[in-house]
């Protein structure tokens, strides 16, 4: 039967009926109430999600996407030939808690509706607090569902012109959340990443040169795919098929499932952000009006632009200060900050970066990259990113395309694999030295033993030290009362209460325990003079010290049980 | 000095401010002049130089344009015009156009094509229509170059109308024409000064359009 | 054909005896100019605040019409070339003065670091390394300069029949004749053509170190300037 969770606390008690009633319907037969609800809805977001629905059911899809956007309190979910796992995608794509309450409407007994609850759990974990699923039957009786239906259809459309103008009901209060004014439109719902197909593409130049030769790549949703390769291999005429700015000679390009040739070129370009080496940002506009180009263009009002515009300079980590000036007075990390919170203020699914920090310093360029990877785990979005620095390739990447000269693809892998496994001389070539030392960036540290016996505090007494000096440790690390590292002391020339910390050696640069990788544990021990490594916690205090043995030891370890993957493991030279 | 005695007697002479031949009337000619001109030349200059700039074709065109246009006499151009058509605004405005399209041609064009590919090329992937490109990215920033050419079409108009009054016609230049011709310097160089300071003027008007047009973004870079 | 270019009596010259005559009084003016310019573009240089107040002073300069000019100058000069001649100057040193120093500037620190580290003084490597690289600036102003000029002597007819071919106008109006109208601007045009190419071969065997033709990006700032004379 019907459960009722709360009550959709914005309508005032009417009757009886209103009080449980649903603020939202889709089109029942065409009754189209999309209009009514949403006047601003980014196209490209819009194709996307009509994208998944195949051609008879676009319509219901459409309003779906509609009614989601306005982040209603219930949604009442009525489609009886449509009981898949799409609702739920959906649901989820528009994420946030809590979302809205959803009332499936089916002809079927509840079977297909059980089904969708079961596959939800399943995806989506037990439902949280505060989400309504109903199910409203009417088993048997055909007939009567439908006059069900349709009675609530009904009630719906006159809840709605009840409302009237006062649509400030329509989108509720979350907490933390600023609903919109009356009469005004909810902001679109943040939407992930979406799969891009690049099939077979060939970029061929009416001079006989080939830009690209029939690359076939899988671009992941959610996810970074970095394509990297000498200049000419043809990355960045790939990134430009992408929303293209270069039209393939041959080939298809897919994303999200359709055919980017199908829609209008400004359209399918609106719903992708593009950032470029050296920004390019628009010197004739304020940091503020270049940020909120392209919601202007797809129509959001001014101020509406404009606070989303700030909303991301924050995001992208902006002083709000800069908002007013001109590019020309920003320096460059802060330009190609701008260019990338430009390419996010609509929302886009997909962002195509091209070389955008090369120009930029290396103190600057990490700093930017750290920003993006955070910013990427916050939105989710699909991002290709086209470089010639493999370090960034493999750090960025989640996925990492290795480009020839000449527009072919010579290996599609995870960082981590590229590393251990590069396909042919070419790559390995590209990879450059210290492969294998680069490689264990990918290995954690979390499983190395620390010992915590040959630390001693500075004000530590005489015996404490020599219990400590008894150990097999060469050397002994001492410590500030507080437990942060002061350097290494050998357990002979330690007096308690004479210990001066200027006379101890270095103990390099410290690595956190269980977070950094293999390599920074390396890297720490190979820094010390004493080749030993010391693990501090996220207060700077010492957790443990390792020696290089047995950092050795967890490399090789870590290798054994790669290979035990199944995986023909080679050792690396 | 001699030259400031006549620029005095000149704007003193009550007779000199009304009439037809009053300071006024031959102002208003001129300005009739000037601005009928610059407007059909900039009619003609701005689209065709704006689109070719965007496009970056016909560069070697307009080069050839305009070095031919400047070789030119204006001065003889009108006298031609004038034996060939007789009085009428034709004859002034032919020459007058026909000199100022090419400065304002050219000038639009090689604003736009120094225009910093970047943000034109991040502006369409953004997914701007092409005519947004032109007008929102490309203009604003090419516009300090484009009111110069506007400007020294001015200047250019400015001046060569002045010398139309050799062949009949009105305005500040009949001041300078008929006093040579009378002996009258007092004319002569009331004349000139008012010739000159409306050039000056033009000069002023163009800075001060400039200053309100131009975003401080583009003039702050220099 | 002779009667092509039969003279009125009048003028007391040949048709190519005006026209020698129209390029002595244009060309003179511009060589003075360019004398007079280099020096103040040389201190433009030097003194960098100098710069934007002399430009100021150029453009209003150049602002001037130059029948106002020319009249002004009746007072000292009387009706003579001198006073055709005379703003002439003026208007060259005002096309050139800021192609030279945009010319000069527009040498590569590094070339210039370069002649200093080998030991050039200051005049040396105005000369030999400065002068030399910002020719084609200098040229492009110059080329200008010569065809404004060959232009602006037409209206000096107006002074006292000091206008060269610019006098045939006048003779054409007097007597009727179009033909000599034709002359006068057939003639003036052809010949600012003519010194406008002598200029660019000019360049070119000066020049020998510059692709021909010029690339874009060294054509371009000239071409700018030109155009917006």
């Amino acid at each position: 039967m019907f459960h009722a969770g709360r009550a959709p606390r914005l309508l005032r008690a009417g009757n009886e009926e209103e009080r449980l009633r649903p603020l939202l319907v889709t089109p029942v037969e065409g009754k189209d109430l999309g209009g009514v609800l949403v006047r601003q809805w980014s196209d490209g977001v819009m194709a996307l999600l009509c994208a998944r629905a195949p051609e008879r059911t676009r319509a219901v899809a459409r309003s779906k996407a509609t009614a989601i956007g306005v982040d209603p309190e219930v949604l009442w979910d009525d489609a009886l030939d449509h009981v898949r796992a799409e609702p739920v995608e959906l649901r989820t794509a528009a994420a946030g808690a809590p979302g809205p309450a959803i009332t499936h409407v089916t002809g079927d007994g509840g079977f297909g509706t059980g089904h969708l609850l079961r596959l939800r759990e399943l995806v989506a974990g037990p439902a949280p607090h505060g989400v309504l699923v109903g199910i409203l039957t009417s088993p048997g009786l055909f007939v009567f569902h439908t006059v069900v239906r349709r009675l609530w259809a009904q009630a719906m459309v006159e809840t709605f012109q009840k409302l009237g103008p006062d649509r400030s009901r329509l989108c509720p209060q979350r907490p933390g959340a600023r609903g919109p004014k009356a009469g005004e439109t909810c902001q679109p719902r943040r939407v992930f990443g979406v799969l891009i197909r690049i099939d077979s593409v060939t970029k061929r130049y009416p001079d006989g040169t080939v830009a690209v030769d029939r690359l076939s790549l899988e671009i992941p949703d959610r996810s970074i795919t970095v394509l990297v390769g000498p200049s000419g291999c043809g990355k960045t005429t790939t990134l430009r098929m992408i929303n293209r700015m270069v039209e393939p000679s041959e080939g298809t390009i897919l994303i999200d499932g359709v055919d980017s040739r199908q829609q209008p070129v400004n359209t399918l370009r609106r719903s992708m952000g593009y950032v470029i080496q050296n920004a390019g940002l628009f010197q004739h506009r304020t940091i503020l009006d270049n940020i909120a180009t392209v919601p202007r263009m797809l129509g959001w009002g001014k101020e509406k632009s404009r606070a989303r515009a700030r909303e991301l300079m924050e995001r992208v980590g902006l002083d709000g200060a800069l908002a007013k000036r001109y590019p020309y007075q920003l320096s460059g990390g802060q330009q190609q900050r701008v260019g990338v919170a430009r390419a996010l203020a609509a929302d886009p699914p997909v962002l195509l970066m091209d070389e955008p920090f090369s120009a930029v310093d290396p103190v600057v360029r990490k700093g930017l990259q750290d920003e993006l990877l955070r910013i990427q785990e916050e939105l989710g979005k699909t991002i290709v990113f086209v470089t010639h620095d493999i370090d960034e390739a493999v750090k960025l990447g989640t996925m990492v395309a290795v480009m020839r000269t000449g527009g072919h693809l010579a290996q599609y892998a995870p960082p981590a694999e590229l590393l251990s496994h590069p396909a042919d001389a070419f790559v390995e070539d590209f990879l450059g030295a210290d492969r294998g030392i680069r490689r264990l960036s990918f290995f954690s540290s979390a499983g190395l033993e620390l010992l915590t016996e040959p630390i001693v505090a500075v004000d530590a007494t005489a015996e404490r030290i020599a219990a400590a000096g008894s150990g097999e440790a060469p050397y002994l690390l001492v410590t500030d009362p507080d437990g942060k590292p002061l350097g290494w002391g050998e357990p002979g020339d330690l007096t308690a209460g004479e210990i001066e910390a200027g006379r101890l050696l270095p103990y390099g640069r410290p690595f956190a325990a269980g977070t950094d990788s293999l390599r920074a544990a390396l890297d720490c021990a190979v820094l010390s003079p004493t080749g030993w490594a010391v693990a501090v916690d996220a207060e700077g205090r010492v957790a443990g010290v390792v020696s290089q043995q047995v950092i050795g030891e967890a490399i090789r370890g870590a290798h054994a049980e790669r290979s035990a993957d199944g995986k023909v493991e080679q050792v690396a030279p | 000095m001699n030259v400031l005695n006549f620029i005095n007697a000149f704007f003193s002479d009550s007779a000199h401010w009304h009439g037809y031949d009053g300071i006024p009337t031959r102002l208003g000619e001129h300005l009739q002049y000037t601005l009928t001109a610059l407007g059909i030349a900039a009619a003609v200059g701005l689209p065709i130089g704006l689109l070719t700039g965007h496009t970056g074709r016909g560069g070697n065109t307009l080069a050839l344009i305009a070095t031919a246009a400047r070789a030119l006499p204006s001065f003889g151009l009108m006298v031609l015009m004038f034996i060939l058509l007789g009085l009428g605004m034709a004859p002034v405005m032919i020459p007058l156009v026909v000199l100022a399209v090419p400065p304002i041609l050219v000038t639009t064009y090689e604003a736009m094509r120094s225009v910093d590919p970047a943000p034109v090329d991040a502006a369409r992937g953004m997914g701007m229509a092409e005519s947004a490109v032109l007008f929102r990215v490309e203009l604003p920033v090419a516009l300090p170059l484009i009111l110069s050419g506007l400007r020294s079409a001015a200047i250019q108009i400015v001046s060569t109308a002045t010398i139309a009054a050799y062949v009949s016609f009105g305005g500040l230049g009949r001041y300078i024409i008929d006093g040579l011709y009378q002996r009258d310097y007092e004319k002569v160089v009331g004349g000139a000064t008012l010739v000159a300071a409306m050039a000056l003027t033009t000069l002023a008007l163009f800075w001060a359009v400039a200053r309100f047009t131009v975003s401080p973004g583009v003039r702050g870079r220099g | 054909m002779s009667e092509l270019f039969d003279m009125p009596s009048d003028l007391q010259n040949t048709y190519f005896g005006l026209v020698a005559l129209h390029l002595r009084e244009a060309l003179l003016p511009v060589l003075a100019g360019l004398l007079l310019a280099l020096p103040v573009a040389q201190l433009c240089v030097r003194v960098r605040w100098l710069y934007p107040p002399v430009l100021w002073v150029t453009t209003v300069l150049y602002a001037i019409p130059s029948l106002a000019f020319f009249v002004v100058l009746i007072d000292y000069t009387g009706l003579s070339e001198l006073t055709v001649m005379i703003p002439l100057a003026v208007y060259s040193l005002v096309v050139l003065v800021p192609a030279i120093v945009d010319g000069v500037r527009s040498v590569p620190q590094e070339t210039l670091a370069a002649a200093t580290a080998m030991g050039f003084g200051p005049v040396r490597r105005y000369l030999q390394v400065q002068l030399p690289i910002a020719a084609p600036a200098i040229i492009a102003g110059l080329r200008v300069a010569c065809v404004s000029s060959v232009s602006l002597v037409s209206v000096g007819m107006l002074i006292g029949n000091a206008g060269a071919l610019g006098n045939l106008l006048n003779s054409g109006m007097i007597y009727h004749q179009p033909r000599l109208i034709w002359l006068s601007v057939v003639g003036t045009a052809v010949l600012a053509i003519l010194v406008d190419a002598v200029l660019i071969g000019l360049r070119v065997l000066l020049t020998p170190w510059m692709p021909r033709g010029g690339t874009r990006e060294n054509t371009r700032p000239l071409a700018v300037k030109e155009a917006a004379r």
